[in-house]
């Protein structure tokens, strides 16, 4: 338990302190490629990001279009207009990654890759690119690269559970780290309490690695 | 007499009183005596206005007397005393002495003609230098006292003959030129001219080292101003023509064309050859000037005066050719391929006879391969090799077919001439990757016939190299699976197997592992055998078939390891597994007796289990020895394959899977909150509401749960 509660200290320690980073271009040669990124952050409750750029109301309109289309499972109509958003508005990153999480559910894992990546292009600070990357690396066999990834989007926001997760999953199961799993596990029970069958799994760790 | 006037003076009647006493000497026919009393006078008064005349009377005296000799000496004495560089001139006014001059230009002329015909006297032969030296003295003379006179030309001329005579060549050659050009006009001009230019041509015969290319500078400068001065002379075109060729030797090319056009112009009805010739020097000249266009239109003139059955016609013929060839190397230089193209092309019109035809047809395609042209490249080449059959080009010819049709999109037609080159190439090794090249064209349009026959003919004929027999083989076995025809798919999966095993040394690692997917294969094949096999009654009879079964593809996988290539082995791993698993399905799943009692059937029930059970544990067993490899770097199919089928086992162990973060939901925002995260307005997330691009969408409606499971 000591573990379970350092890592709980480390990061659900009461700061009412609003950290913004501001995230504007790295390139000042092209600063118009991106767009100002905020990140806010509340320790104990959650994150957001806000990027800011001029965009027109009918590509605000296809996105979301796009989105229900997916959500619908019209997955081709759905990727082929968040493609032309995509397009339309380079400058943001959620079109690219919605467009890595609709090809990596159809299974196309390089497609995948290639808009996740895009998207880290336009905002590095992003955990779900950062999350999802890290399964389509762990699929493809880069456990290493899987998580690095994992661990880029907890060092944005430790208590974002799905890396938190996916990490414990790639330590208990392919890079053969209990200790590493276990730690995860338990991190990740903080934030879901609730998950009877992430309790269950680290019951079966303590065991197999007789803590 | 002399020693009279010695004593007393000169008196004005001397003259008189000697002449007087010579002519009475002369009248007796004392003719030494009279000559003497003149001479005592001349020697005495040497500047007397008289002595002359006295001089000329011992000459005539002699002449009357017949004594030639002294004649001639006493013509000398006067030529000598009075000459017009004399002392006696000192004294006397030339100007007012016509008759002394008359008398020595006569003097000068007779002494000079007197030595030149005793000079070209046979019996006097011994005597010839020195006939040479007086004759060429008295020439010099006459023409150094009396260069304008109207017999000068003719005396110039004589002095030219004489040198000539005496093979002076250069002297005599510029003395002729002097008669020719350095006096007014005069019938002999022309002559000396012409003479000029022979005297130099025999100096050429003679002429030795470095002084050969002076003189035939000379012959040439001589024979143009020849030309230009005496253009109607009947033998101007023939000179004319002499020194072009002349100059075309000495590598003066813009001379040579400039002599020879000037022929051509100024002569249109000279000679046929001599035209020829000159159209010879021009198309020469202009090809050394790398001038190619001047030169081919001099070739077709050389060619228009050169006959049918002339022997040097096909030699005339390929310097058209050439011409022409140079005006396409000259554009290709250019990067005017189209220009360099159409030049190579005409030869064949223009000298269809000429040997660089060929070759310009295959520079020809080369040009228009390089602007893409592949439609009239090809058309070239295939005429090429029609008309040129045995020529050394050919192959190439067909090498650049096959990569047009390539370029051309027209791959089957780039297949058939690579089987053409492979079956024409004296090159082993051109003749295997060219037949290997086609069977890849015809696959890759899928002609599927070609390809199999080709692949198949390159696999027979070209065992080695190993590793592209066996790539070319695993190619046709996956032609073989694709067609459906699977009675060749296996056989050639098998000889993939058997070819390996037997290379021996020549074994690869390539060779390994594709031996070890087909191996694979055929072991599945084996397995598929296995699990078609379902236990029916009679029971035993169909357990040992199903244990026979099982044996076989145990055997065929545990072969497999032996390979060492790690898809191979994680593949034969999961496979054994799963041929335990399938064996305790395969009992649970048996057929049971028919007229068993409800207690027998309770115990054939637990029988069963008991059975079934240890396989399934081996089949766990099997199974997580696979995914162990991971421990090993080894993550393929096969391992997660073997994991997959441990989340089904083991689920509670295995049936771990990752969590998607799902879509964003919001172009320019998104908002995540923790599962543990009190609810919105129980605490201040004022900020992340008035962050939200979407102010109206709430909060928690952007987080995700972990029922996203991928």
């Amino acid at each position: 338990m000591r573990v379970q509660e350092t890592s709980r200290n480390q990061w659900l320690e009461r700061v009412t302190a609003v950290m913004c980073l501001s995230l504007l271009a790295a390139c000042a040669s092209t600063p118009s490629s991106r767009p100002s990124a905020r990140i806010e952050i509340q320790e104990d409750v959650g994150f957001t990001i806000t990027e800011q750029a001029k965009i027109g109301s009918s590509v605000r309109a296809d996105y979301e279009t796009a989105l229900t289309l997916l959500e619908q499972g019209r997955h081709n109509e759905g990727m082929r207009l968040l493609e032309e958003v995509a397009e339309q508005a380079p400058q943001f990153s959620a079109p690219r990654i919605d467009l890595g999480v609709a090809h990596h559910r159809a299974g196309d894992l390089e497609a995948a890759e290639r808009n996740l990546l895009l998207a880290l292009e336009q905002n590095f600070d992003h955990p779900i690119a950062h999350n999802e990357l890290g399964i389509v690396y762990r699929k493809t066999g880069r456990f290493a690269e899987a998580r690095q990834a994992y661990e880029n989007a907890l060092a944005v926001y430790p208590g974002y559970h799905f890396a938190r997760r996916n990490l414990a999953i790639l330590c208990d199961l392919y890079l053969a780290d209990p200790q590493c799993a276990l730690e995860n596990y338990e991190a990740y029970m903080t934030t879901v309490p609730s998950d009877d069958e992430a309790s269950m799994w680290i019951t079966d760790l303590r065991n197999r690695t007789g803590q | 007499m002399d020693d009279y006037f010695r004593q007393h003076g000169h008196r004005s009647y001397g003259d008189k009183i000697y002449g007087n006493l010579g002519e009475f000497y002369f009248a007796k026919l004392r003719y030494d005596d009279a000559a003497s009393v003149y001479k005592s006078f001349i020697r005495l008064n040497p500047n007397h206005k008289v002595s002359p005349h006295f001089s000329m009377r011992v000459v005539e005296i002699f002449g009357e007397a017949g004594f030639p000799k002294l004649v001639v000496e006493a013509k000398k004495e006067f030529a000598t005393n009075y000459a017009l560089d004399a002392e006696y001139w000192l004294h006397n006014d030339i100007e007012a002495s016509s008759e002394v001059r008359g008398f020595l230009k006569t003097n000068l002329t007779d002494l000079a003609n007197h030595y030149h015909a005793l000079y070209q006297e046979e019996a006097l032969v011994d005597e010839r230098p020195q006939m040479f030296v007086e004759a060429h003295r008295w020439y010099r003379q006459f023409l150094g006292s009396f260069p304008r006179e109207d017999e000068s030309p003719q005396i110039n001329y004589q002095l030219a003959d004489l040198l000539l005579e005496n093979e002076d060549f250069a002297a005599a050659a510029a003395e002729y030129e002097r008669t020719a050009y350095d006096y007014e006009a005069h019938e002999q001009a022309s002559a000396a001219g012409y003479a000029a230019i022979y005297a130099y041509r025999e100096d050429l015969k003679v002429v030795t080292g470095a002084r050969q290319r002076d003189v035939k500078q000379a012959t040439v400068t001589s024979s143009l101003r020849f030309a230009d001065t005496f253009p109607e002379h009947e033998q101007a075109a023939v000179v004319l023509g002499a020194a072009a060729d002349d100059l075309y030797e000495m590598k003066d090319f813009p001379g040579a064309i400039a002599a020879a056009q000037t022929l051509i112009d100024r002569y249109p009805a000279a000679d046929e050859a001599l035209r020829r010739s000159a159209w010879a020097v021009v198309a020469h000249s202009s090809i050394d000037l790398a001038e190619y266009q001047d030169a081919e239109f001099a070739y077709i003139n050389v060619l228009d005066l050169t006959a049918e059955d002339d022997e040097s016609r096909a030699a005339v013929v390929d310097g058209l050719a050439a011409a022409i060839y140079k005006q396409g190397e000259q554009a290709n230089l250019l990067e005017d391929y189209r220009a360099a193209a159409g030049h190579f092309l005409r030869i064949k019109d223009v000298a269809p006879g000429s040997n660089i035809r060929s070759a310009a047809e295959y520079d020809a395609a080369s040009a228009l391969m390089k602007l893409e042209d592949w439609s009239q490249a090809s058309a070239v080449l295939e005429e090429f090799r029609s008309t040129h059959v045995d020529h050394e080009l050919n192959a190439e010819a067909t090498k650049q077919l096959a990569y047009i049709y390539r370029e051309d999109g027209q791959t089957e037609r780039a297949a058939a001439e690579h089987e053409r080159i492979s079956a024409e190439a004296t090159d082993p090794e051109l003749a295997r990757a060219a037949l290997l090249t086609a069977a890849e064209l015809y696959d890759e349009v899928s002609i599927i016939g070609d390809a199999i026959r080709v692949y198949q003919k390159y696999v027979a004929d070209y065992p080695q190299p190993l590793d592209v027999a066996m790539e070319t083989r695993s190619r046709l076995a996956e032609i073989f699976k694709a067609e459906s025809d699977y009675d060749r798919y296996y056989t050639q999966l098998n000889e993939i197997v058997a070819v390996d095993r037997d290379a021996g040394p020549e074994r690869t690692d390539r060779s390994r592992y594709l031996a070890a997917q087909a191996a694979l294969v055929l072991a599945e094949q084996r397995y598929d055998r296995f699990l078609d096999l379902k236990l029916v009654q009679p029971f035993e009879q169909s357990l040992a078939e199903k244990q026979r079964r099982m044996d076989d593809a145990m055997t065929a996988l545990e072969a497999l390891v032996d390979y060492e290539v790690a898809d191979v082995t994680a593949a034969a791993t999961f496979y054994i597994a799963e041929i335990y698993f399938e064996f305790s399905a395969a009992l649970l799943d048996s057929e049971r007796p028919a007229d068993l009692s409800e207690a027998e059937k309770f115990d054939y029930e637990m029988v069963i289990e008991e059975e079934a059970f240890p396989f399934e544990e081996r089949s766990i067993e099997v199974h997580e020895e696979n995914f162990e490899l991971l421990a090993n770097g080894v993550y393929n199919d096969w391992v997660q394959k073997s994991l997959d089928k441990l989340a089904l086992l083991m689920p509670g162990r295995y049936a771990k899977n990752e969590i998607s973060g799902g879509y964003v939901g919001s172009i320019d925002s998104y908002a995540y909150r923790m599962p543990i995260a009190p609810p919105p307005g129980t605490e201040g997330l004022e900020a992340l509401d008035e962050t939200d691009g979407d102010a109206d969408e709430p909060v928690e409606a952007a987080v995700q749960t972990a029922s996203d499971v991928l």
